[in-house]
């Protein structure tokens, strides 16, 4: 059902996931062809005549100022804007999976394969029976990790109760994964939760709500996993605020082994958050641990932050929009530089009969056309780079501030009031390789047309 | 000759260059109109969620409700709320009111059988009405002891003889709650009767044990899964928290806000009768359940003297609501029914009001507050629904991000447009020579490439704005479906997007771009009539 529902995206996705690689492959393939020609034609070969062409679409380049300069504006001002567009999303991205790794899940889990299943429901029934052993296995191999209970109850305070998601984490070992007992995140005098205390830690936004403070006794009243109805009575001795709305909004830390025993979960935990240092590779890292625990835990699996956050949930649909916005400022950009390109060359089809008259060589005509478009593509994209980037390190260093603007609103993304873009060289390169061939791809049409036309035709061409 | 001839004939006698121009014009233009109608589309939809589901045009509270809202406070309630409701409806401007009571839940995973549970209704009735199996006659016996004593209690069941396949959904779930009033007292298993019937080592566990009550569904469940395999499946809510939203309100007053009747996707409307106990659930929040029409399940919640009260009540019907975060928590109940599980005697929580014109609501605003307070209410907080909480920074943030992203879009086509038409001119410096060198004055030169470049401007962007158009009319009739997944996120977002088409937007679009087209010729032609005409005439 879903997935037909997904289908009008479809036309989208290939072009953002793999046509950046295709664009780069073509790319490459012909500057290469591109570096031979000029080698070529320009170093090595002693023709003159041949050399000239290269020199000619040099020296056209700057005797059309005018011209250079609108198509290079084109060009510059569709760049800038493209990989302005990119950095601002991938930096808010980038952000958000930080601040989810961070405070929330960790950059992986270890669970039960079952308990993926039914995540959203929270099942306490699908448990990693041996977590202790687990995670000393996981330590001799150099990967920290900690064991978390999560489980659904109702926070009772004063005259009135929410419902909540709590987490129990293990005082001892939380760090090793999790950014929580930092000086950052507790406020004022907030001390992070010890183990087997009746002590709790909340979001900030969460206490401001119920109007607790710190010293405050709240009840959390839960199931155990038999499902009898329990409530553990905890004193308040941290109040945090992180950068991760969700964990300032409904965040509810107890002490391991205080949920363990209430719970009766008998030392189990329902899921092992792992900490791997390098996320960006993370699916590398993901099987790496998967293989490594396959042997001695069957029914466990391991998942990533992607699979935790996004797993084709929440986030999709927002990259959608964002993506259909990417795709429509490319093509805008596009048609900017092909527009102004093509016009370019078909205004001198004249010109180009006259060369033909006066006896210039077919393929010297082409080399100095490319070559001249290439050279506006070079120019027009180095200026793009120079708008973006300067652009872009306004959003990178100062960012956008949206505070008081969007206050205590949490939208899915894991981000809080300021917007910080990011570099991304990968597309910075692309854009200008891209840019630079449609300038080359614009120019060759119209000039190959012309070489196709008599050269009386062309000179009486308007 | 007129100017906008020779403007006609310009554009016409060099049909490639007009048609390039025009093309980066026309694209351009399509780009803004369907980026500007995607993101009206957002914001339209995401205002119009807010205020059917959650707020009115107008929202009615306690003053101090909203202060602890986050703690439910079940008692800052609207007392007189059937006095109030009378003098809102003879406001002036009040299309329609609806009295709500809002409380969350959760459903801890119900043992009992839910209709989708029995995976083979045919064998089930077959085995209950034959009489042939051990089990299922035990079964049956207690059934009629059953009924019995729900008809002593008011409670009507079917009589064994009538049970048959064809029977409807309702009458079959009256008949799964009798088999489930006898599940939950009764052990089925015994030696003799299932004798020959191979069991699993969890119903073996049992089997060596006294099972306490509370446990015997479990049991039961379990050993009619080993006797009869096929018959039931797993309980497919054990162990699982689901997480609810109830709403209480007034059906019969429903129109115009969620329109709960024409998004039933199966049953229908609950009766407002206390003794009835119907509710209906969002499509989601059923699935999630494995509940279906004609099921009962059991809410338990807080009520206003924090006590814990439970009801079990009908699924009546099944709505299928646009909104993911809605559609997967959201369950709606007549309002008596939830007075009733809640303890809230004759009060409401809130009142929703909508009005007929949106533009008066300051005014309406001010005479409720009038009305109100002239008979002595004063303890109420009448407030329109852009100064609700979180609702107004959303509101600006959607129209801000909707600026910027237009901004950028205006931006970026607007460079396309004007290096276009600049090279245009450019271009053409030794025409403007020659013409020049025949007498045509300066400002004549500048007002013909204005006008070449306005009526280039004007078609391109005629056939853009329509194209776009095209293109976003039909997705706004059809609906864009996005994933699903919008759930968790505190964001009421449909996942059916229809992009809103708006002549106003697609008229400043099409303003815009030939302004843009126009202004862009101007200084370039200007420079060129300037200069003299033996200069441009040598112009490259």
């Amino acid at each position: 059902m879903a997935d037909k529902k997904r289908k009008p995206f479809i036309l989208f996705r290939p072009f953002i996931f793999t046509g950046k690689w295709i664009a780069g492959v073509i790319y490459f393939w012909f500057v290469t062809i591109l570096w031979e020609v000029i080698i070529r034609e320009l170093i090595l070969n002693k023709n003159h005549i041949r050399r000239f062409s290269l020199q000619l679409g040099l020296k056209n380049l700057f005797r059309y100022k005018k011209r250079t300069f609108i198509t290079c504006i084109a060009i510059a001002v569709g760049i800038a804007i493209f990989i302005w567009t990119d950095a601002f999303i991938m930096g808010f991205e980038k952000d958000s999976d930080t601040n989810f790794i961070l405070y929330e899940t960790g950059s992986a889990q270890i669970l039960d394969a079952k308990y993926v299943e039914e995540k959203d429901y929270l099942p306490l029934k699908y448990t990693i029976k041996t977590p202790d052993k687990l995670i000393s296995f996981l330590k001799q191999n150099g990967i920290p990790a900690t064991k978390r209970i999560v489980f659904g109850g109702e926070i009772f305070f004063r005259n009135g109760s929410k419902q909540a998601t709590v987490y129990a984490i293990d005082p001892a070992t939380n760090s090793d994964v999790f950014s929580l007992n930092t000086k950052k995140v507790l406020t004022e005098t907030s001390v992070f939760i010890r183990a087997g205390m009746q002590e709790t830690m909340i979001g900030e936004w969460l206490a401001d709500d119920m109007g607790i403070h710190l010293g405050d006794t709240i009840d959390i009243r839960t199931r155990t996993r038999t499902g009898a109805f329990t409530t553990l009575t905890l004193n308040v001795t941290a109040i945090i605020n992180t950068e991760n709305p969700v964990i300032n909004k409904a965040g509810i830390f107890v002490p391991y082994d205080v949920a363990d025993e209430k719970l009766m979960m008998q030392g189990e935990a329902t899921d092992v958050p792992v900490n791997l240092a390098d996320w960006k590779k993370i699916e590398k890292e993901t099987a790496r641990v998967s293989s490594l625990i396959a042997n001695d835990y069957p029914g466990l699996v391991v998942q990533s932050y992607i699979d935790l956050f996004g797993g084709g949930t929440i986030m999709e649909s927002k990259r959608y929009v964002i993506n259909v916005m990417l795709v429509l400022v490319f093509v805008i950009a596009a048609v900017g530089i092909t527009n102004t390109m093509l016009m370019a060359v078909f205004e001198r089809i004249k010109e180009i009969g006259m060369m033909r008259a006066m006896g210039m060589m077919d393929p010297g005509i082409r080399v100095t056309f490319l070559f001249e478009a290439g050279g506006i593509g070079v120019i027009g994209a180095l200026i793009g780079l120079i708008l973006g980037s300067l652009l872009n390190s306004y959003t990178y260093f100062i960012g956008i501030d949206f505070t008081g603007l969007m206050g205590r609103m949490e939208f899915g993304y894991r981000m809080l009031n300021i917007f910080r873009s990011t570099w991304n060289p990968q597309t910075m390169i692309i854009a200008f390789s891209v840019s630079i061939l449609f300038a080359m791809i614009a120019s060759f049409i119209p000039s190959s047309k012309a070489l196709g036309m008599e050269v009386t035709d062309c000179l009486r061409y308007q | 000759m007129k100017l906008y001839k020779i403007a006609f004939r310009n554009i016409s006698r060099n049909k490639r260059r007009s048609i390039l121009s025009g093309t980066a014009i026309a694209i351009a233009a399509m780009i803004i109109t369907i980026l500007i109608s995607l993101y009206a589309g957002i914001g339209k939809d995401m205002k119009k969620n807010i205020y059917t589901v959650l707020t009115g045009h107008i929202r009615i509270r306690h003053n101090e409700y909203d202060v602890n809202e986050a703690l439910n406070p079940l008692h800052l309630g609207i007392d007189n709320y059937k006095d109030v409701l009378e003098r809102l409806e003879n406001t002036d401007n009040v299309e329609a009111v609806n009295p709500r009571i809002s409380f969350g839940t959760a459903f801890y995973g119900s043992p009992r059988l839910f209709l989708q549970d029995v995976k083979d209704w045919d064998r089930f009735i077959t085995l209950l009405t034959s009489g042939n199996n051990p089990v299922f006659s035990f079964l049956k016996e207690k059934y009629l002891y059953v009924r019995e004593r729900l008809a002593r209690k008011g409670t009507q069941i079917p009589d064994i003889e009538s049970i048959a396949s064809n029977m409807d959904r309702m009458e079959l779930g009256d008949v799964l709650y009798g088999i489930n009033e006898v599940l939950e007292r009764y052990v089925l298993y015994d030696p003799d009767r299932f004798a020959g019937i191979s069991l699993s080592e969890e119903t073996l566990a049992y089997t060596e044990r006294d099972v306490p009550f509370e446990e015997r569904i479990l049991f039961n469940r379990l050993a009619l899964q080993d006797a009869f395999p096929g018959l039931i499946i797993d309980n497919p809510r054990s162990g699982k928290l689901i997480l609810g939203m109830g709403m209480g309100m007034d059906f019969q007053k429903d129109a115009g806000f969620m329109n709960l009747e024409t998004k039933l996707e199966s049953g229908g409307i609950p009766q407002s009768d206390r003794e009835a106990r119907e509710i209906i659930l969002s499509s989601g929040l059923a699935k999630k359940l494995n509940a279906s029409v004609g099921d009962r399940i059991t809410i338990s919640t807080k009520t206003k003297y924090m006590g814990m009260n439970g009801i079990t009540v009908k699924v009546t019907g099944i709505v299928d609501l646009p909104v993911a975060m809605y559609n997967t928590r959201f369950f709606f109940l007549p309002l008596d029914t939830a007075q009733n599980l809640l303890k809230m005697d004759d009060s409401v929580i809130e009142i929703l009001i909508l009005l007929k014109d949106i533009n008066k609501m300051n005014t309406t605003v001010s005479s409720i507050k009038n009305t109100l307070s002239s008979v002595g209410i004063t303890n109420l907080d009448v407030r329109a629904w852009d100064t609700i909480g979180v609702y107004p920074a959303y509101i600006l943030m959607l129209d801000i991000v909707g600026y910027y992203v237009a901004l950028f879009f205006f931006l970026l086509g607007s460079t396309v447009i004007i290096t276009t038409t600049i090279m245009v001119v450019y271009e053409r410096m030794r025409e403007i020579g020659t013409v020049a060198a025949m007498g045509m004055k300066g400002s004549q030169i500048v007002r013909l490439f204005f006008l070449e470049s306005f009526f280039i401007g004007a078609i391109a962007s005629i056939i853009g704005v329509l194209i776009g158009s095209g293109i976003v009319i039909p997705l706004g009739i059809l609906g864009w479906d996005w994933s699903e997944g919008l759930e968790s996120a505190d964001f009421a977002m449909s996942s059916l997007l229809k992009p809103a088409w708006s002549l106003r937007n697609t008229i400043i679009i099409f303003v815009y771009s030939t302004a843009i087209a126009s202004i862009a010729s101007f200084f370039p032609a200007r420079r060129a009539a300037k200069i003299q005409p033996v200069e441009a005439l040598r112009a490259v």
